[in-house]
């Protein structure tokens, strides 16, 4: 069409609304705004549309049919009432009604329909394509019963239009015509026409029909075309199904079809020479996506005409060329099928096992569809418990083997199906009753643990401990009489055993046989010398919230022996308090439990003790004197009257005393002895008393304790001696004194030095108390001094003593000399004098030479004077009133004569004394001999002398 | 935006672009444009060229008669071709442009008076010299009309050359688009199609005039969008057609494809807004009642069929409706005459209607009129008929003016003006002119009315027929609606 251009009428128009202003003016009154959207479809607003099920009406094809009948009827045009009037017979056809029209009425109609087409054909005016309008009347045609004026009109499409998109419609059908005439010459000529012509899909879908009915046309023609019927047919399923996937989208028009040209491909093979014939039309080699629907269809055709051999060997053959093909799983289970039906029992097996061996790898059943998985399950179930049985009847070697292939296909079919954990257990079973134990476990674990759902899951599981614990070493099992040789491999046993259990007790934990068994292994762990598992074990067993006394006993015995000897006393402690408590509980319950043996009640009370009296020790190993003390006496309400008891409060009083704490440590001590007067350690209370006492200050005490047992003692003086020391000590002067007497009277003879200086203190001291004793002093001094004279040992000490002793005793020897006076009788009074002199002497020359240096000055002094007061005493002696006195001054010469060398002794040792100036050794003694020695010898000595004092002055560090 | 001037569509449009010529006259008439030409020629020029502009054919022919100056020749030729005297005109056109100053302008206006004429082949040489020598719009159409004529006869290579040489632009687009209708017949595939369509489209953006820019843009959208529904191309289809315009003469057309490229996509739902709102517009508009049908097919798909129900039976009523319109619009043609019918009382009625359907600015009747003149036939009788009822109403006009002017002085006579008898009579002859001037006139709109009203009523019946069948169509739909739930409810047996 031309288009004026836009222009053009805009001109026009621009002059028709110049001349109708006021029409455009009225146009607005009726203008609404609308919403604002874009300028575009594309941005247009939407509007909201509802959409919601609104309730249909019921209609009934009869309403139908009179819409269709009205619109055939008014419409004009033809399209319209074409689809009408084919709606109409088509819901008539569909509901079985005379909808529409009555019966009687239709053949007019379709007439009607026909003179509309021919209507339209004479028209000239027929938008459509006569073609189409050839085919619809051939169509009406045929449908009004009028099949050769139908067969005219397709001649006629045919003949005007070849290449017209009906003209393969039209000759297929008058081939179909021919053919159902009975013409098959003919009609495979035309079908082979529809075939050539090909075209668009629905021109395929014919060529697919006509080469099928060609099949058949060469089928009608007899066996001597039964080679290219057959090839034909290969053709159409060729067609049909091209590939594999085909198979399983086969559309249902085609279903029909499909099914006849299969079967009418079994029964030529059949009817000629079955499998070779097929081999023959097909070839055997590269098979093709239907040829095992070919076979099975032969296969099928055999088993229904009762030759169960030809189908079996028509399967195998199919399985054995192409065993790769999908359907080879469908022929073997067809084979058990065929035997089954057959009845023979033997083949089926076999039949069964070959197609189980067929899929047993993982692949390959994977690659099976369900229902050959699900076939195959059934049969290896069936398989396997065939074997079982057997095997359960049978004994020896072929037990073994029967129930070793029962077991492979359990364990083949277990992971398979639906419900596996039954079947692991079987297989698990099966392999336990061919002595395979290693693998019976594998199975049961499997069947117990890994296996979601199974409710018998823990049974199983528990098979699998059981078996582990019949060969474990001191089982109860069969194996354990058998001397373990390698403590290794049992320990190894004892491991596994312990490992599946801690897996069961993971995935049961409230199952009620596991304390038994953990109380077992704790049990054999400590009979093997393993104390952490024992003790391991032991707790797994108490961690349970329900447990038989004997469990819980046997376990909280092997706790404690475990941590006892562990060292862990406390624990120990309690787990022997807890066995007791198990055992006391049952005795109240008067509980008949077997595990319990009432007898050991001591042992462990003894155990408990011991426990106990450990932590005391170890309590005490740490300075915790309080705590130990505490265990120490807790013994005995845990074990009154026991060794371990009496032990215990001993340890407690020494734990004190090692702690100093004095007056509970005396008070535990006195105690005891109270307590157990007769108990060996009693013995040893009085030394440790005696020890409390002096370190606690009370030395007194401990000597007195020290007294008392001396009393009772055999060698009493030793202890007597610490006491009178511990006297000493105190300042118990008086009952120290006692023992010193009390011993000094036994004349010990020291044997060593130290006993020498010992007796020799004693000595000393009981001069110096002796107080105003002054004859018990003179004893001691004496005595003092002659022991030291006469001992082979020296002390500082007891030389000092002793040669003060001496000199004490010198001095009073010189004041006795000094006392005597040289009167008539003269040499009686000499006499004495003399003796007085050397008693003096003597014990000064002692005193010098057991002081050494002490008295040295003194002694040469108290000598020198000793002789100066002879010298004197001599010289002032009464002269004899018989004298005269020439004999007086005789006498007089005479006493001069023998005084001088006894006044010239006097200066010698004065002056000896002086020299002692020389050794820097100045003392009194040395003054007074001086003093003396300026008497005597005024020319040499009398001298006033006058020391000069040294001072530091000027001297640097003064 | 139309709506925003307050006017209907295409009236609207159209008298705005009135407006602005008679603007551009008025700026013609101002006094700095007189120049070399005495100030007076050019006034009298530009009257004349208004008057032919705006179709006031009677200034213009009295106004040409005084004109001189460089243009009078040629305003005088086109006063003449308006006026109906072709020949003259033709004549004063081949001689102005063959002339020594070869007017391009005369040469398109020749061209265009012998396509007129039927002799296409006697134009051609024109139309190259405007294309040789002419420039701006006049070489555009000459190109343009070149191009149709190698397209016509059947060398569509040499319109492509022809087009590929014009400026980007409305008429080089139109050629395209011709070319690309060509294509469409001619081809199976839609792919040459929818390359000229493309290249078109390029064109028309080029275009300075936004209105008939708008207008050709959204026809070549439409045949686009067709063309790549017909190939599939659903996704296509619906890209072109989502960029018409919502208000132009093609929108429900284009609603109606774009619905179904929609509903091709599975999209029902996105479909039937398409189609809602092409029900909006009238349904003389091609397409608007293919939308009434798609609606209910669009409920159907998306599995309301009670909703679908519905919608058929909406539309059915619709249609019913429809037919009763137009058997009262073809009464009021037999009554009235097409002209008054459709034409003077376009859009003054029926409102009730218009609001009820509330989706566009439409009115049936004025849909009708739209529908009705995209003939060219149609055109040229109305166009015909308006320039008849115009000159009458100016003669009505001055013999009134006359007889008010004569009763003036009738009464000024009364007072004895000199010469007044002599004006008296001129007055009175020249009022006899008019009358039978008026009765010519009124024979001469008869005879084109009676053409008028032959068209309009076999349009109407065209129209009609077409109702009828989309009524046919929808009680179709109806009964295969009906025929499925009845089966539906059938028990279930064996085919």
């Amino acid at each position: 069409m031309i288009r004026l251009p836009a222009a053009t009428v805009s001109l026009i128009v621009l002059m028709l609304a110049n001349l109708a202003p006021s029409q455009a003016a009225a146009q607005e009154a009726f203008q609404v705004q609308l919403d604002r959207d874009g300028e575009t479809i594309g941005d247009m607003r939407p509007v909201f549309l509802k959409f919601e099920s609104r309730p249909l009406p019921a209609i009934s094809p009869e309403e139908v049919g009179r819409r269709y009948l009205r619109l055939f009827e008014t419409s004009k045009a033809p399209d319209v009432r074409v689809d009408a009037f084919n709606r109409l017979a088509n819901i008539r056809a569909r509901s079985g009604r005379n909808v529409g029209y009555r019966d009687d009425q239709e053949a007019g109609l379709y007439r009607e329909a026909l003179d509309s087409y021919q209507a339209i054909l004479d028209q000239g005016r027929y938008a459509g394509r006569l073609d189409e309008l050839l085919y619809q009347m051939a169509k009406a045609h045929a449908l009004v019963g009028e099949p050769d004026a139908a067969t005219e009109r397709l001649e006629q499409l045919v003949g005007l239009y070849p290449k017209s998109s009906y003209a393969t419609e039209a000759r297929f059908r008058i081939a179909e015509a021919d053919f159902a005439a009975g013409r098959y010459t003919q009609a495979a000529s035309g079908y082979r026409a529809v075939i050539a012509s090909g075209g668009d899909a629905s021109g395929q879908a014919l060529a697919t029909k006509a080469r099928y009915m060609l099949g058949w046309s060469q089928f009608k023609q007899g066996p001597a075309t039964w080679a290219d019927a057959a090839r034909t047919f290969a053709s159409v399923l060729d067609e049909t199904l091209p590939d594999a996937a085909s198979l399983n989208a086969v559309p249902t028009s085609s279903v029909d079809t499909l099914d006849d040209t299969l079967r009418i491909l079994a029964v030529m093979a059949q009817r000629k020479e079955g499998l070779a014939s097929l081999d023959a039309w097909l070839g055997e080699t590269e098979p093709r996506p239907w040829t095992g629907l070919v076979y099975d269809r032969l296969a099928d055709l055999y088993a229904t005409e009762g030759q169960p051999d030809k189908s079996v060997a028509v399967n195998e053959a199919f399985v054995r060329r192409y065993p790769g093909q999908p359907f080879v799983a469908d022929f073997r289970a067809q084979t058990v099928a065929v035997w089954t039906d057959a009845g023979q029992p033997t083949a089926v097996r076999h039949a069964k096992a070959s197609f189980v061996a067929a899929y047993r790898g993982r692949d390959a059943y994977q690659g099976l569809p369900a229902r050959h998985q699900s076939r195959w399950r059934d049969y290896a179930r069936t398989l396997a418990d065939t074997a079982y049985a057997k095997g359960s009847a049978e004994q020896g070697a072929n037990r073994v083997t029967a129930f070793d292939r029962a077991a492979d296909y359990y364990e083949a079919l277990a992971n398979r199906a639906t419900e596996p954990g039954p079947v692991w257990r079987l297989a698990g079973d099966a392999r336990l009753q061919a002595g395979e134990d290693d693998a019976a476990i594998r199975a049961f674990r499997t069947a117990g643990y890994e296996v979601p759902g199974y409710a018998e899951a823990a049974d199983a599981a528990w098979a699998a401990v059981a078996v582990l614990r019949r060969n474990a070493p001191d089982g109860p099992g069969p194996s354990s009489a058998e001397a373990q040789p390698d403590p290794a491999a049992g320990e190894n046993r004892l491991a596994a055993l312990s490992s599946e259990v801690t897996r069961f007790s993971g995935a049961y934990p409230q199952d009620g046989r596991l304390p038994a068994v953990q109380a077992d292994l704790a049990n054999r762990w400590l009979a093997l010398g393993d104390r952490a598992q024992a003790l391991a074990w032991a707790g797994r067993v108490l961690d349970h919230r329900e447990l038989k006394a004997g469990q819980r006993y046997d376990a909280w015995l092997v706790t404690a022996r475990v941590q006892q000897a562990d060292g862990e006393w406390s624990m120990a402690e309690r787990a022997w308090q807890n066995a007791l408590a198990v055992l006391d509980e049952q005795r109240r319950a008067r509980g008949q439990d077997a595990g319990l043996d009432h007898g050991q009640r001591p042992a462990l009370v003894a155990q408990l003790a011991t426990v106990i009296y450990q932590q005391g020790r170890a309590a005490a190993g740490r300075g915790d004197v309080d705590e130990a003390v505490r265990h120490f006496r807790r013994i005995q309400a845990a074990s009154p009257g026991s060794e371990t008891a009496v032990r215990g409060e001993f340890d407690a009083a020494n734990t004190l005393l090692r702690a100093r704490r004095w007056p509970e440590a005396i008070d535990s001590l006195e105690a005891f002895r109270r307590a157990y007067p007769e108990h060996d350690l009693s013995g040893q209370i009085p030394e440790k008393l005696v020890y409390a006492y002096s370190e606690s200050g009370q030395p007194v005490r401990a000597a007195d304790e020290l007294v008392a047992q001396a009393n009772r003692a055999s060698a009493p003086w030793p202890m007597r001696l610490r006491a009178a020391e511990l006297y000493h000590n105190a300042g118990a002067v008086q009952e120290r004194d006692a023992l010193y007497r009390a011993y000094l009277d036994t004349a010990p003879v020291p044997d060593s030095a130290e006993a020498f200086v010992q007796t020799q203190t004693f000595r000393h001291r009981l001069a110096t108390s002796a107080g105003n004793d002054e004859a018990a002093r003179r004893t001691w001094q004496a005595s003092l001094v002659s022991a030291e004279l006469g001992s082979p040992w020296h002390s500082e000490d007891t030389l000092a003593w002793s040669a003060d002793a001496a000199l004490v005793m010198g001095v009073r020897a010189a004041e006795r000399f000094e006392g005597i006076a040289l009167k008539a009788p003269l040499a009686e009074a000499l006499d004495r004098k003399q003796a007085a002199l050397e008693a003096a002497r003597e014990r000064f020359m002692q005193a010098d030479q057991l002081g050494g240096d002490r008295h040295h000055s003194e002694v040469l002094f108290r000598r020198a004077e000793l002789y100066r007061q002879l010298a004197a005493d001599l010289m002032a002696s009464e002269v004899p009133d018989t004298l005269s006195e020439m004999e007086a001054a005789q006498y007089q010469m005479l006493l001069e004569e023998q005084a001088y060398p006894f006044e010239e002794k006097a200066i010698d040792l004065h002056a000896q004394n002086h020299q002692g100036l020389r050794a820097d050794a100045y003392d009194p003694w040395i003054e007074r001999s001086l003093a003396a020695l300026a008497k005597l010898n005024p020319g040499r000595y009398q001298r006033g002398l006058r020391w000069m004092t040294w001072s530091g002055e000027g001297q640097p560090g003064a | 935006m139309i709506r925003q001037h307050g006017q209907c569509a295409r009236p609207g449009r159209f008298r705005h672009r009135g407006i602005g010529r008679r603007l551009l006259v008025l700026v013609m008439l101002l006094p700095g444009f007189a120049s070399a030409e005495s100030d007076l020629d050019r006034l009298h020029a530009g009257i004349v060229r208004y008057a032919l502009d705006t179709g006031d054919l009677p200034r213009a022919v009295l106004m040409a008669r005084t004109l001189t100056g460089d243009d009078a020749a040629f305003l005088r030729a086109r006063v003449a071709y308006a006026s109906g005297r072709r020949a003259l005109a033709i004549q004063s056109f081949a001689s102005l442009a063959s002339g020594p100053q070869a007017q391009p302008r005369a040469a398109l206006l020749l061209a265009r008076a012998r396509v007129a004429q039927g002799h296409p082949d006697a134009a051609l040489p024109w139309f190259r010299q405007v294309a040789a020598r002419g420039f701006g719009s006049a070489r555009q159409e000459a190109l343009y009309a070149i191009a149709t004529q190698q397209r016509l006869a059947g060398d569509s290579e040499a319109a492509g050359r022809t087009l590929a040489a014009m400026e980007p632009g409305y008429w080089s687009a139109l050629g395209y688009q011709n070319l690309a209708t060509d294509y469409a017949n001619n081809d199976h595939s839609s792919a040459r199609a929818l390359v000229a369509l493309r290249v078109a489209l390029a064109m028309v953006g080029a275009e300075t005039d936004p209105s008939r820019a708008r207008d050709l843009r959204d026809r070549l959208l439409l045949q686009a969008g067709y063309l790549s529904y017909r190939s599939n191309d659903f996704d296509k289809a619906v890209g072109f057609l989502s960029k018409v315009s919502l208000e132009g003469p093609v929108t429900p057309e284009a609603l109606y494809f774009h619905g179904l490229a929609l509903s091709a996509q599975g999209n029902q739902r996105a479909a039937l807004q398409s189609w809602h709102r092409a029900k909006k517009f009238p349904l003389a508009y091609p397409g608007a009642s293919d939308a009434w049908l798609g609606t209910g097919r669009g409920y159907d798909l998306a599995g309301y069929l009670g909703q679908a129900g519905e919608a058929y039976l909406a539309a059915n009523a619709a249609f019913e409706s429809e037919q009763v319109t137009l058997r009262k619009l073809t009464d009021t043609v037999r009554a009235q005459g097409a002209y008054e019918a459709l034409v003077a009382n376009a859009g003054a009625s029926e409102g009730a209607w218009f609001l009820s359907g509330s989706g566009t600015l439409r009115q049936p009747r004025q849909a009708y009129l739209m529908a009705f003149l995209e003939d060219a036939g149609a055109q040229a009788a109305v166009a015909r008929l308006a320039t008849l009822v115009g000159l009458e109403a100016r003669v009505s006009r001055e013999r009134q003016d006359l007889g008010v002017l004569a009763a003036e002085l009738r009464r000024a006579g009364r007072s004895g003006a000199p010469g007044l008898d002599r004006v008296t009579q001129a007055l009175t002859r020249h009022s006899a002119l008019l009358e039978d001037m008026t009765s010519a006139l009124g024979a001469l709109q008869k005879a084109s009315g009676a053409e008028l009203d032959r068209l309009a009523l076999a349009f109407l019946g065209e129209q009609d027929r077409r109702m009828k069948v989309a009524s046919d169509k929808t009680e179709q739909q109806i009964a295969h609606l009906y025929d499925y739930l009845a089966l539906q409810a059938l028990p279930e047996q064996a085919p």
